[in-house]
């Protein structure tokens, strides 16, 4: 089982330079994504989700130091393309040939990612033109038989995609000329999915997808994304805040606190078994739909204080100062992963202890 | 008028003039967004009443413009009997203490250089209270008390920025509170809250309800907040009432296509449920060039010819339950699908089960081509 993973992150330590001293972001994260699979990762804001997700791609700013463990796509160690003082060089060639080659991102925020003043089709076009190395996988037989004994420019190549990507996302292929502010959200949003999709990645990060949308909107998009992922057997890592919309998409979950993973697990078992006090406020803090009203008001109770900073936070167990469990042993040292069930991790020093059959006092 | 409401909206009407560029100079006709197109509505006594809808169906509009924060086009509101757009001055200022609001972002509402004793007595400042400066304070203590910042001295004199997300919005709803109003309008009080202590903002604003009586116009896109909080709830698409009733009939049996829609599209924290299609198809149309009939028809996978001509007002369809809809009332809508209830966990029997379920469920159905 652990041999076949897609992505693997071990132990990541990845800390921001501040003046007053480190924002630790991420702090010993481990979790794995297999072939086919969709790793939902949710956190409230500042919680370093995103920050997780763009170590992998190693799109960090200047103060962003990786202090230790790894990231293994494929097998490969993606953390050796980190200089000697842990800082990272966005224009590394390697990683630049894997980044969108192999690992795209659709951004958070359809709205602010597409640059207004070119074309939609140009931006894409652009991502493609910038691995001409790839152009020759992406010719398909129509391209084939379109263009059968002409010479091609790589451009013709890129806009074939284009044109194709567009009909995978349910976009008219007219409007690949058209300006950002001619699409409405959803578009806006279906077209940085065709961005993400453009070279086959394997492996595609979708970073909050849908949350500016509305809820009719998302839910179509959200289906989209699924439908496309089953049919190219993509991996994904999909981050939100939403847990709902989360458990929807995602075989497997991952819940981050403060920086810290607090449990992963398959989401079935996240939801009907969750083991972190963390994991089961989280999803006693969400209304929905179902059930009486009255069962939902018993159920709804949130939890107390709100999340600390990342500059100092607390010693221990991050989640100490809210937690109804904490005991001195979680105000003292940071709790080690307890395997409660299969492929179910859970960092709480009471799950540990409850799981090995003690009682936690 | 009815003692029983603290509000009541008559035929209300808000159209916004646009401005156009070059073209416009030449064209001679005005073009228009009906933010809020002819809306009549109770607000009961104590009662939490929600407008849901999506972006720019107007349902903040309609909530600045019972607040008079705005002059609405044609229609009228009266608040405790009287026309708001009627008020002498001296009675804008009785009504601006009872009719208050309570803002969506908790980081840009308040006042950075304003600590939050400052904050919370300004109102009472502007209402004369300066002179007695002991009521003043016992007020200002009672209200950060009710919105759970206790102890109050340690939160008196911070500044905004040493408060988190949640503590602001407590600021905030002690702002509304400090004039003992009898309405508040909650525009997203929690969209912007963190998920961990949006259940406690939430549970906040209902116990002071239920403490004070106060009715609260509760403005969101998240149907399950709203039914949470509310005992009713308006369904407005593109300027209009779409359907108006009980929470649970909203979410339980609702009536109109467009909340059928909506209802279906709410994301349920449920790995093994299979998504259907969403009965409802295309786009929301532009704001400016509306469809005739039913704003709706253009979506509406049910619309007849006559959907496209005559617009439906807002009826009485059962008790306590108003639809828009002509197919509704003929009796040609299929009967409410039962909501499926929350079964994932009860059958739950540890993780070899789930095995085979989650497969079955999960993204890779269909498998690789």
């Amino acid at each position: 089982m652990n041999m076949g993973h897609l992505l693997e992150v071990n132990d990541l330590v990845m800390h921001f330079k501040i003046q007053d001293g480190w924002v630790e972001a991420v702090d010993h994260v481990t979790f794995h994504v297999d072939e086919g699979e969709t790793l939902g990762v949710v956190g409230e804001s500042g919680c370093g989700k995103t920050t997780t997700a763009y170590a992998v791609t190693q799109l960090l700013p200047k103060n962003a130091y990786i202090k230790g463990g790894y990231i293994k796509f494929k097998g490969k160690d993606l953390t050796e393309f980190v200089n000697d003082d842990g800082t990272i060089d966005i224009f590394n060639q390697a990683i630049r040939e894997i980044r969108w080659d192999e690992i795209s991102i659709i951004f958070q925020g359809a709205m602010d990612a597409l640059n207004p003043v070119y074309r939609v089709g140009d931006q894409i076009e652009e991502a493609i033109m910038a691995h001409t190395d790839s152009l020759p996988g992406l010719i398909d037989d129509e391209f084939r038989e379109k263009f059968a004994g002409m010479r091609v420019e790589e451009r013709e190549i890129a806009r074939h995609r284009i044109e194709k990507l567009y009909d995978i996302v349910n976009i008219n292929r007219d409007r690949i000329d058209n300006y950002p502010h001619e699409y409405s959200g959803g578009m806006k949003q279906r077209a940085l999915i065709a961005m993400a999709l453009a070279l086959r990645p394997d492996f595609i990060i979708a970073d909050e997808p849908t949350t500016a949308l509305d809820v009719i909107t998302s839910y179509k998009i959200l289906k989209e994304i699924k439908r496309i992922q089953a049919e190219h057997n993509q991996s994904m890592m999909m981050i939100s805040h939403d847990i709902s919309r989360v458990a929807e998409m995602s075989n497997r979950m991952a819940v981050m606190y403060a920086g810290r993973i607090a449990e992963t697990a398959r989401t079935v078992d996240l939801f009907c078994d969750a083991k972190h006090p963390y994991t089961l406020g989280l999803i006693n803090s969400i209304p929905t739909i179902l059930g009486t009203k009255e069962e939902m008001k018993d159920r709804l109770k949130g939890i107390r204080g709100s999340p600390p900073p990342l500059v100092n936070p607390p010693k221990g167990c991050r989640f100490h100062p809210r937690c109804d469990f904490a005991k001195d042993k979680c105000k003292k040292y940071s709790p080690k992963p307890a395997e409660v069930g299969p492929d179910h991790l859970v960092w709480c020093w009471k799950a540990d202890t409850e799981n090995k059959g003690h009682e936690w006092k | 008028m009815d003692r029983e409401n603290v509000v009541e909206i008559r035929n209300l009407k808000m159209y916004f003039d646009i401005k156009m560029g070059l073209s416009g100079l030449w064209s001679k006709e005005q073009l228009q967004v009906k933010a809020v197109d002819d809306i009549s509505m109770d607000i009961r006594r104590g009662e939490v009443i929600s407008l849901v809808g999506e972006t720019g169906c107007g349902k903040t509009t309609v909530g600045r413009l019972i607040l008079r924060l705005d002059t609405p086009t044609a229609g009228h509101i009266n608040f405790e009997g009287a026309d708001i757009a009627a008020l002498k001055t001296k009675q804008v200022k009785q009504f601006r203490k009872k009719a208050q609001m309570i803002f969506q972002d908790p980081y840009a509402s308040l006042n950075p250089r304003m600590t939050v004793s400052q904050t919370v007595s300004e109102p009472l400042i502007n209402y004369g209270y300066r002179r007695q400066p002991e009521i003043m304070n016992e007020k200002v203590a009672k209200a950060l008390r009710d919105a759970g910042l206790r102890p109050i001295d340690e939160y008196i004199e911070r500044f905004p920025h040493e408060l988190s997300g949640g503590e602001r919005q407590r600021v905030s709803i002690a702002r509304a509170l400090v004039m003992d109003p009898t309405f508040i309008v909650a525009d997203e009080p929690v969209s912007m809250l963190d998920v961990s202590i949006r259940a406690g903002v939430m549970n906040l604003m209902m116990r002071l309800r239920d403490q004070y009586g106060i009715a609260y116009q509760l403005i969101t896109h998240d149907i399950s907040v709203a039914r949470y909080m509310s005992d009713r709830i308006a369904i407005m698409y593109l300027g209009k009432i779409m359907e108006l009733a009980d929470t649970e009939t909203i979410v339980k049996r609702p009536f109109h296509p467009y909340t059928r829609a909506l209802i279906k599209a709410v994301p349920i924290a449920d790995p093994t449920r299979a998504r259907p299609d969403l009965p409802i198809k295309g786009d929301i149309p532009s704001p400016i060039h509306r469809p005739k009939g039913c704003v709706f028809n253009t979506r509406c996978i049910y619309a007849v010819d006559e959907c496209r001509e005559t617009t439906p007002p807002l009826e009485m369809f059962g008790r306590d339950h108003k639809v828009a809809c002509i197919l509704a009332h003929r009796g040609d809508l299929p009967e409410p699908e039962p909501l499926e209830e929350d079964e994932a966990c009860e059958s739950y029997e540890g993780t070899n089960d789930v095995e085979s379920r989650s497969s079955e469920a999960g993204p890779r159905e269909g498998g690789a081509p």
